[in-house]
């Protein structure tokens, strides 16, 4: 890190399950350049304030998903996230909302990954295609309905952005759902009747009030949003067709 | 292993990154509630005859009424702007080629049908 | 175990209803609040423009009918539906299946009113 010659305050909501019943917040001063971003000052002060201090990340260039946390209340990317934007601070930085808070900025993910196998998240055929055909082929058009749905990095920024996963961790939730959508629109994908139910449930788009967050915090611009309530229509359409046997994923 | 901590939701819906979005939006729905009573009203007042939808229309002059209709319409604008505002993504994608119509052009292409119908709604009302 | 994802939920029925609701009363709800509950209160608009003969006439007439009975009784489904999951927002989780009915029931009501009383006009 570029050390800088400004200064900025960072608060930290710790959590240390073995002491304490709930978070407190802690206030550390680091310095920073124009091009510190806030993962930078995490690990300054694991390196040099306080080495207790658990956070996740990897790749530091927006693109492994494991660094996400609330910036001021606004679920982001700490890598993707510049100190220079919040001066003169101070900042406050928390977990991701939403998710069991494990060690201070770290959270169980599992509310998202436990359900993900259930979106079906591969391509499904009716008929594997054999070696010998050679490959799928796909018009840049065919590839274009799912482009930005499988630019999804799960870092989770949506989850910690919806109230109703707040409130209900049973829902899907926006990139899980988004998931599904990024199979379905797949030209070579066979297998949407198999994700229906995810659909249709309660606890699948019908949980969703469009609040809208999640597009707005989604780093890679995915809009997990529109994915969701796009297949509302779909839903209602298989809902009512159904009885013309035109519709597909009957469980009822 | 000591537990996980829960973060309790609170009144997440006062919360600014919520509030103007969203909670004041869904606000709106008392509103458009109130309104549709309105209008039931006047529907019976009208059935019941001319005496009773002189008196109707004498009770929409009452002060109180009149700066509930502008609470109405203030929620109603912004139940609009908003509507269109999500609407791009409550329909089916549109796609021009390989590139997906622009979220922003389909809300203007709302709002210009918005401002067209209530135009011409107003003109034909005023002109008795 | 992963979750399992169903039953279907029935919400597709009123969820429709409060799409159409919502498209009626964005397009249309601000000039008619306008007209009739502040323009017309207020004189501002020509003298007998809301006059009982010209609304029967316009009410009255099937046009008329099949554009007022969807219109206000939309405005309730749509305002239900929110003002219902507007109540689990403000954490209300409990007896849900009790105000799901009560709120849309309400919606069902109002528009059988409306739709008896456009009948006598
Ligand atoms: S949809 Fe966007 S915000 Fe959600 S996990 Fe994927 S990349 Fe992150
Ligand atoms: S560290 Fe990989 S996304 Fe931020």
């Amino acid at each position: 890190m570029n050390r800088g010659n400004r200064q900025i305050d960072i608060l930290i909501s710790r959590y240390d399950p073995e002491r304490d019943d709930q978070p407190r917040t802690e206030r550390y001063t680091v310095p920073y350049a124009h091009d510190s971003s806030v993962l930078d000052a995490l690990l300054y002060i694991k390196d040099h304030l306080d080495g207790s201090l658990s956070f996740r990340w990897s790749c530091r260039m927006a693109i492994c998903g494991s660094c996400g946390k609330m910036i001021n209340g606004v679920p982001s990317l700490s890598c993707k996230t510049f100190l220079r934007d919040y001066a003169p601070g101070p900042l406050y930085i928390e977990a991701l909302h939403h998710f069991p808070v494990i060690k201070d900025l770290v959270v169980d993910q599992a509310g998202f990954f436990d359900k993900l196998p259930e979106s079906r998240p591969w391509l499904i055929r009716d008929q594997e295609r054999a070696l010998a055909d050679g490959p799928h082929r796909q018009s840049p058009r065919q590839r274009a309905r799912f482009a930005s749905t499988s630019a999804c990095i799960n870092c989770l920024l949506c989850y910690a952005a919806c109230p109703q996963y707040g409130m209900k961790p049973d829902f899907a939730g926006p990139a899980l759902l988004a998931l599904v959508e990024r199979y379905n629109a797949d030209s070579r994908d066979q297998g949407k009747a198999e994700r229906m139910p995810m659909i249709n449930a309660e606890d699948g788009v019908w949980s969703c009030t469009l609040v809208g967050n999640c597009s707005a915090v989604c780093p890679k611009d995915v809009d997990p949003a529109a994915a969701i309530n796009r297949n509302k229509l779909e839903s209602a359409k298989d809902y009512f067709l159904r009885f013309l046997k035109i519709g597909s994923g009957g469980a009822e | 292993m000591k537990a996980h901590y829960q973060r309790p939701m609170g009144r997440w819906y006062l919360r600014p990154f919520y509030l103007f979005v969203y909670t004041l939006r869904e606000l709106t729905a008392v509103f458009v509630l109130l309104y549709a009573l309105v209008l039931l009203a006047g529907l019976a007042a009208l059935a019941a005859g001319p005496e009773a939808w002189a008196g109707y229309r004498q009770a929409l002059t009452h002060p109180l009424s009149i700066g509930l209709h502008v609470l109405i319409l203030v929620a109603a604008l912004y139940n609009s702007i908003t509507w269109f505002m999500v609407a791009p993504k409550a329909m089916p994608a549109v796609f021009i080629g390989t590139r997906p119509l622009p979220g922003l052009l389909i809300t203007l292409a709302h709002i210009v049908v918005f401002a067209i119908i209530s135009v011409v709604t107003v003109v034909l009302a005023g002109a008795g | 175990m992963a979750k399992q994802y169903k039953p279907r939920s029935h919400e597709p029925v009123v969820w429709l209803l409060f799409a159409a609701g919502g498209m009626a009363a964005a397009m249309l709800m601000p000039a008619l609040v306008l007209i009739t509950g502040i323009a017309a209160p207020l004189g501002l608009l020509a003298e007998d423009s809301l006059n009982y003969e010209r609304v029967i006439g316009m009410l009255g007439s099937p046009v008329g009918k099949l554009v007022a009975f969807p219109f206000i009784s939309l405005l309730f489904w749509h305002a239900m539906h929110r003002i219902f999951h507007g109540l689990h927002d403000l954490g209300i989780h409990a007896g849900l299946g009790y105000y799901r009915v009560l709120c849309y029931g309400f919606a069902l009501l109002a528009t059988l009113l409306t739709a008896g009383i456009l009948f006598l006009i």
